[in-house]
């Protein structure tokens, strides 16, 4: 007897907490039911302040190049799909990117609250700065104004200068050791189609690449310096025999 | 497969607007703002003027994509607008890139747009 009372106790003791629990995530989803993502929020996060130093490292040179297009096009994807309305942060991140690319004045200000955002995790500061440097270097050459406003925001995001430096001339040293294609036939095998095919099926071919390949920031995380390196390094070496199969069919 | 390509269709032309909208906003908009005349016609001004002369969306493209590749007086269709402000100088874009370009100004209603953006 004194069992089954016991075990009638525990019974009704779990449903209380299966109860309680089932209120719970109907109470949360209602208290998130509106929960949406808005342009203030996103603007003053890491990833915000994070888009606005790419727009600006995008537009140092004066242009944004087919590439660079290409590669934050992807990048606007890979972030916005961790979210839970992907089609309005992809959008919200667009207009961020707009509105910053040709704004000078504000660099300081924003890396300077992005570094006291990210002060305590050095991995996240070294993937972003790493992404930063990958981007300028990723339209072939590097301008004076593309090296100035890396070393500004490095200065800002209080970046230790000798890792900084030395993260640099890695990826300088890479890009040049990124040779050509030496035959047009390594560069269809690379991009794996055929002499015959038209222009059309090549492109595909070549955005299908540089979307597995490119250097995605959000599998970056945890990962070493580099991941972004190699990343960068078979993006160039897909874009290069694109552009020389492109040449070669003028 | 029918659903199938109809998402793939969809997706790849999202896809290309992405492109569209970065190229157009990374280069064009400092002297083409979208809907006011600055330092050159606005892009909603010669879009007009393409579209009347265009109607078709490949004739556009291919139109002005090559005339922004080399532009010049007599293939021009806004002389008025040169009088003005002179001929757009050759900025060295390639092909695709232009035809890109010129296909998302094709496709995008640029008022439109900036009622729903009214900050920018």
């Amino acid at each position: 007897m004194g069992n089954i009372i016991i075990f009638a106790i525990l019974g009704w003791f779990f449903y209380w907490i299966f109860k309680s629990y089932s209120k719970y995530t109907a109470y949360s989803k209602e208290s998130f039911k509106n929960f949406s993502i808005t342009k203030e929020s996103l603007q003053n996060s890491e990833l915000g302040l994070f888009i606005a130093l790419v727009a600006k490292v995008a537009k140092a040179d004066g242009r944004v190049d087919a590439l660079e297009a290409e590669l934050i096009g992807i990048m606007f994807d890979d972030i916005s799909a961790i979210f839970p309305e992907p089609q309005k942060t992809k959008d919200i991140l667009k207009e961020i990117f707009n509105e910053e690319k040709d704004k000078r004045e504000n660099l300081q200000s924003l890396a300077q609250t992005l570094s006291r955002a990210i002060k305590r995790d050095k991995a996240k500061q070294q993937q972003f700065m790493g992404f930063l440097i990958q981007l300028a270097f990723v339209d072939g050459e590097l301008s004076k104004s593309e090296e100035e406003i890396l070393a500004e925001i490095a200065e800002a995001l209080e970046f230790d200068a000798n890792l900084y430096h030395a993260m640099f001339d890695r990826f300088e040293k890479m890009m040049k050791n990124i040779t050509p294609k030496a035959t047009i036939a390594d560069a269809y095998k690379l991009l794996g189609v055929n002499e015959n095919d038209d222009m059309e099926t090549i492109k595909k071919a070549y955005r299908k690449l540089v979307r597995e390949f490119h250097p995605d920031i959000i599998k970056s995380q945890g990962k070493s310096e580099a991941y972004m390196q190699e990343a960068t390094a078979k993006t160039q070496e897909i874009n290069q025999a694109y552009e020389m199969i492109k040449e070669k069919r003028k | 497969m029918r659903g199938f390509f109809l998402t793939f269709l969809l997706a790849s032309s999202i896809y290309a607007t992405d492109m569209g909208s970065l190229l157009f906003h990374g280069n064009c908009v400092t002297c083409h703002h979208e809907t006011k005349t600055l330092s050159a016609p606005s892009t909603t001004e010669f879009r007009q003027r393409y579209k009347d002369a265009f109607s078709n969306k490949e004739e556009f493209v291919a139109y002005m994509s090559s005339w922004v590749k080399k532009p010049s007086y007599e293939g021009s269709l806004m002389h008025d607008a040169i009088k003005k402000h002179d001929l757009m100088p050759e900025l060295a874009f390639d092909e695709d890139t232009l035809k890109i370009i010129c296909a998302y100004i094709y496709d995008t209603d640029f008022v439109k747009e900036e009622k729903s953006h009214p900050k920018r």
